[in-house]
């Protein structure tokens, strides 16, 4: 928990804003795919803290917080959808704002895997410039597929073609990339690999990894599970308290086995905190029917 | 939406102090005043305690609050077997609030024994257990496991109003109420506080009941049965349909609670409903609380009952009252 301060808040493309906001010491072991509350007004409406995604972290590089300077601090990437993110797109710099996070769990880094396919729709790009980053590290080849409604619905296009990584788009109505839904491209791009299943030569070595709507999760999640590829999604709930408090934010999984839960019904843990548990899960744990 | 340059921010990020709280930087009391209670035989070295579901089981916010300086934990409501709890969505915010229908989703008593209340005991500010059942065996079967764990204090949820099998039929009806209490009174030697639910009509009848059946103390309000639709899709805002509000929202409702019961029962009062600052706290204490429990507002600070702490001594020092029992029921006639 901390008070941060706004070193901008730049509008980059209809309803999508970059904001970036001074953190005393920065947060040094921020991983791909956590994030943090933001307290975005003193008032008692909206009453509760919103979740964002880092986007930049300065501390592992690559965020232009004051080129040059000694800032460090972190970049948030968003959408402006309702009453919350409207205050938000209003702050300026030296406005002040609490910050609580670094929360949540992150992707899995590569584990041996040689080819990491990202696909994310619109804002849910966000986890991804870290997660190229942290890539680029470990010697993995990464590809991104971006998709949006239209050319306006691509935030942060640049920031990626500016990282050099390889990066397909599509948008349903075509006005940038190819015409269509981002799950074509991931079809076509596993259909390039040649990663056919377990067994087949190449498959082991992908791992994809996905962020954006429902809808999509799920489609994604099924293309890879088809293929028997793993697949990590990054999920988005309404929450209140971000740290496993309040348990509003569960989603449903298929049921693990958990100690205590003695009855036949009851043995299974039907229930995950995505503040706690994720935003990260292993798509082949999510009960997609119930999302 | 276009970018909006209207919109003053000035209002918003203003200081947190109250206007009364920057007036008064007035000489202050040498002495530290004297902010401990007692509840039920419970004691507290400050009023302020966490409420119950909004604080899990203290762990998850031990890296914001120092624990040893809260008044007492009361962790989420244990019943007999571990709980999955409802379907998603569970929360919704409302205009200063949020409406939750977690659907008591909880470790189930013996877990929390096993692996929570270790954790717990590390710390000296007294831990009371919150409980429910589905029937009179279920409350009293989960009292007599805690009985003897070394914690503190056993807290009655007989308002629950999310489960439809749960607490809304004790919670609503004086006899039912009665008989939970007396079951849970000699099922266990601790000291009991009944939790009341404000989905009645007359707060009073139930507090009296609760009292007159052997209840140490009480605590309230639980939240407020409300409900929330989204028009567009014309459905509930949230699986369960209804669920329960909390926040700043119901905070008059529940002061007025708090205080129409201080007059009409002997056993000490826990305020709970919206409390966000020091002030608020304050509002229950002059209405009759002898302590306050701090929930949603945790979601938005985590270290809000801190700050509250604080709030609560300086205005203790500034109105120079060396004990906060000269406050408790302190309120005034115009
Ligand atoms: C882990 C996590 C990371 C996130 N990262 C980002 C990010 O990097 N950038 C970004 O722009 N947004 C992100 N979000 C979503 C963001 O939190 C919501 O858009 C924001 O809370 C909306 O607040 P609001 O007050 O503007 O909207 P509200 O007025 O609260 O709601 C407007 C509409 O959006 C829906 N909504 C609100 N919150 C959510 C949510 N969390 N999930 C799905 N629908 C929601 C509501 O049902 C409503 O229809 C993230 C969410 C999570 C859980
Ligand atoms: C998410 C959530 C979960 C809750 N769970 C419980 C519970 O398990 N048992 C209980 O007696 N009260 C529970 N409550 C009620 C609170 O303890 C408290 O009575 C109520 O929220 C009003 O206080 P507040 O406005 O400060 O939050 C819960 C409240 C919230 C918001
Ligand atoms: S937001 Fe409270 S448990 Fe996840």
């Amino acid at each position: 928990m901390m008070n941060s301060r706004v070193l901008y808040n730049k509008n980059i493309l209809p309803s999508y804003y970059k904001l970036g906001l001074e953190i005393d010491g920065g947060f040094p072991d921020c991983q791909a795919g956590q994030f943090v509350m933001l307290k975005i007004s003193e008032q008692l409406d909206p009453l509760l803290r919103r979740p964002f995604g880092i986007y930049k972290n300065r501390v592992q590089g690559g965020c232009p917080l004051g080129a040059g300077s000694r800032v460090q601090g972190i970049e948030i990437l968003y959408k402006v959808v309702g009453k919350g993110t409207w205050i938000m797109s209003g702050l300026k710099e030296g406005d002040k704002i609490d910050v609580l996070g670094p929360l949540g769990n992150s992707f899995p880094l590569s584990d041996g895997y040689k080819n990491i396919i990202m696909v994310a729709g619109g804002i849910g790009i966000v986890p991804f410039y870290m997660q190229v980053a942290s890539c680029k590290m470990q010697v993995a080849t990464c590809k991104i597929l971006f998709g949006g409604r239209n050319k306006n619905d691509l935030p942060g296009l640049n920031d990626f073609k500016k990282l050099g990584v390889d990066i397909s788009i599509s948008t349903d109505d075509g006005s940038t990339g190819g015409k269509g839904f981002v799950t074509e491209l991931l079809k076509e791009e596993l259909e390039k690999k040649g990663s056919r299943g377990q067994g087949v030569k190449g498959s082991n070595n992908t791992l994809v990894l996905a962020c954006g709507s429902k809808p999509m999760l799920k489609a994604v999640a099924e293309i890879a599970d088809k293929k028997n590829i793993p697949c990590y999604v990054s999920l988005d709930n309404v929450m209140a308290c971000g740290m496993g408090a309040c348990l509003g934010c569960a989603v449903k999984v298929k049921g693990s086995r958990v100690q205590g839960f003695k009855s036949s019904r009851n043995n299974l843990q039907l229930y995950k905190m995505v503040c706690k548990d994720g935003p990260v899960f292993d798509s082949r744990e999510i009960d997609w029917e119930k999302i | 939406m276009k970018k909006q340059h209207k919109l003053s921010l000035r209002g918003a990020l203003a200081p947190k102090q109250s206007p009364s709280e920057i007036a008064s930087a007035s000489p202050r009391n040498d002495i530290t005043p004297n902010l401990s209670v007692n509840i039920a035989g419970i004691h507290l070295k400050n009023p302020v305690m966490t409420a119950s579901g909004t604080f899990g089981y203290g762990e998850e916010y031990s890296p914001y609050v120092d624990l040893n300086k809260l008044g007492a934990i009361i962790v989420k409501g244990l019943s007999l077997k571990p709980r999955q709890g409802n379907p998603c969505p569970r929360i919704v915010e409302t205009p200063a609030g949020m409406l939750n229908a977690i659907g008591l989703q909880n470790v189930g008593v013996d877990v929390f024994i096993k692996e929570k209340l270790p954790f717990l005991k590390k710390y000296n500010a007294p831990v009371i257990a919150n409980i429910f059942g589905q029937g009179i065996d279920e409350y009293t079967e989960v009292a007599k496991r805690l009985d003897g764990t070394g914690i503190a204090g056993i807290e009655i949820n007989i308002s629950c109003p999310n489960v439809k099998k749960g607490g809304i039929v004790f919670g609503t009806n004086p006899k039912e109420a009665a008989k939970v209490v007396r079951a849970v009174k000699k099922a266990a030697s601790l000291p009991i506080i009944t939790k009341l639910s404000p989905n009645v009509t007359d707060i009073k009848i139930m507090a009296r009941a609760v009292e007159d059946a052997g209840s140490d103390a009480i605590s309230l309000i639980n939240t407020i049965t409300g409900m929330a639709i989204d028009v567009e899709k014309r459905k509930p805002k949230l699986a369960n349909i209804t669920g329960g509000l909390s926040g700043p929202a119901i905070r008059p409702i529940a002061v007025r609670m708090v205080w129409e019961t201080s007059k009409v029962v002997k056993i000490p009062i826990i305020g709970i409903g919206g409390i966000m600052t020091a002030n608020d706290a304050l509002e229950f204490i002059i209405a009759g609380a002898k302590a306050v429990q701090i929930g949603t507002a945790n979601f938005v600070e985590p270290d809000v009952t801190i700050k509250i702490l604080k709030g609560i001594e300086d205005y203790c020092e500034r109105h120079r009252i060396k004990n906060l029992m000269e406050l408790i029921g302190s309120l005034k006639r115009h």
